[in-house]
């Protein structure tokens, strides 16, 4: 079933919003992603790219040598695709370089960390959850095992701003490097934020962050693309 | 490491519990597919080759980018951050391994057989994990004495047989060369009902302060099954002794040979 036209994750249908961290009085002016990219369009712009299939025995972008992979490539098509029960769900199992690419392709980039807690929040930095402070529940978002996989996008209530699954379904990656305390950025790992679909309801909060080795597709991380807003 | 279907999702997820502990599932299983092609395919440390990595993979230039990376990106590891890695594969490539990785250290998660058994066929593992093909002959050069008293017309128990010889074959591999590495072995029945004790000593041993994250983990865990396949929300009694239910004599009777074989 194709995803609503209002869900569509392009720029037309992106939410606009002023990122605003730490209450500052400027802001910058993007357009964020309704919904985390879903494997129908991803397979779409892996298409339109001209992508060839991940054919060697370690993957560039996307994690074909996982068996539950939701992107195959087709050789009788000669064209990615995803099963059609899962067109509407957040495509999983590219990796950061992979995500980034798709992005670009959208006309759009990933979020930098600081972006993705000023929209989750709606730029209230007090704010534990995208919801507020109620305790998490199989009703606000897909998280702990509750349903066993990712569930369709816009499946769960958005937030204020309109946008779906900031916390649960899956992960985000971020733009940034991750930054310890007292220590350099690591040059491998980026930093993912939302929770996901297996993870236990702390890693929804909006500050919560985990880093992730930039080379790998999982099974919990996803991405939304934001534009720029002149 | 842990064989198949020992519980080593559960220790993945519990050991992240922990703040300072960062562990990667399967990039070498389940991130490219060469390894799961040469599964049980015996890797010496005289293998090793600081540029090519192992002769096999002189015509797979990206899968050596991607285990320099893998490299690279498990040297970080330091004294406020442990960072590691879950599989369930190499267990005959520990000797290439620690001459891979030197400063390695093993985890080594086991599990009662009959409930690695008993999961691994509930699961329908035997096909991804293509162990028709890879185990008996892997088997038989650690078990040459073993005679099948299996019916050939009975499929579970020749089924049964097939992930037992795994089992004793992965094990057999880990006995001979985990003593390279600094390791410590954990039984997944222990770690639930003794989960204090046996989480403590993980910490001491991958060198991190003792944290509630990861009991607090174990125990919510533990509330309920729930969840897929891969899924760690399982209770006590679905965990240990569902192979009770699951398994028939001719099941039981196969895998007990096949252990007791020396």
């Amino acid at each position: 079933m194709p995803v609503s036209p209002d869900l569509e994750c392009d720029r037309d249908h992106a939410i606009s919003f002023v990122a605003r961290p730490h209450g500052t009085s400027r802001g910058r002016h993007i357009r964020v992603a309704r919904t985390l990219v879903t494997c129908a369009t991803a397979a779409r712009v892996l298409n339109q790219i001209g992508m060839p299939p991940e054919a060697q025995s370690a993957y560039r972008h996307v994690n074909v040598h996982n068996p539950h992979c939701p992107l195959f490539f087709s050789a009788d098509e000669r064209a990615w695709a995803c099963p059609a029960a899962l067109e509407n769900h957040p495509v999983w199992g590219i990796n950061w370089a992979g995500a980034s690419l798709i992005c670009q392709h959208l006309g759009g980039r990933l979020p930098s960390q600081q972006e993705w807690e000023c929209f989750a929040s709606n730029n209230d930095p007090s704010r534990t959850y995208p919801w507020g402070e109620a305790p998490a529940t199989h009703l606000l978002a897909n998280f702990g095992e509750h349903f066993g996989g990712t569930s369709a996008v816009g499946s769960f209530p958005a937030s204020e701003l309109g946008l779906y699954d900031l916390a649960g379904n899956l992960s985000e990656w971020c733009h940034d490097h991750l930054a310890t305390a007292g220590a350099q950025p690591s040059p491998c790992e980026r930093v993912v934020k939302g929770g996901a679909w297996s993870k236990d309801a702390h890693y929804l909060e909006i500050a919560m962050s985990r880093g992730k080795w930039e080379r790998l597709g999982t099974t919990t991380i996803g991405f939304r693309p934001v534009w720029d807003d002149s | 490491m842990a064989h198949h279907r020992s519980g080593s999702n559960f220790l993945n997820d519990l050991l992240q519990a922990h703040p300072r502990i960062e562990c990667i599932n399967e990039p070498l299983s389940m991130h490219t597919r060469y390894f799961r092609e040469c599964d049980l395919e015996p890797w010496t440390g005289d293998d090793f080759d600081p540029v090519l990595l192992h002769r096999s993979l002189a015509s797979h230039e990206i899968l050596r980018a991607f285990l320099f990376d893998f490299r690279a990106y498990l040297s970080q590891s330091s004294d406020t951050r442990v960072i590691g890695f879950k599989d369930t594969i190499f267990f005959e490539k520990l000797e290439w391994l620690k001459a891979f990785i030197p400063s390695l250290k093993i985890l080594f998660l086991r599990r009662e057989p009959r409930s690695i058994v008993s999961s691994v066929l509930r699961t329908k593992l035997l096909e991804l994990w293509d162990y028709a093909r890879l185990v008996p002959p892997a088997f038989r050069k650690v078990r040459p004495n073993y005679v099948s008293q299996v019916d050939p017309a009975d499929q579970a128990a020749a089924a049964a047989e097939l992930v037992a010889m795994s089992i004793v074959t992965r094990h057999e591999f880990a006995r001979r060369a985990i003593q390279n590495f600094d390791h410590i072995e954990v039984h997944l029945d222990d770690l639930m009902r003794r989960p204090g004790e046996q989480l403590e000593a993980v910490a001491e041993f991958l060198d991190v302060p003792p944290h509630d994250g990861p009991l607090t983990f174990l125990q919510q865990r533990q509330e309920m099954s729930r969840g897929g396949m891969f899924s760690s929300f399982r209770v006590q009694e679905d965990v240990r002794n569902a192979w009770e239910r699951h398994l028939n004599p001719a099941q039981l009777q196969a895998i007990e040979d096949v252990l007791r074989c020396q």
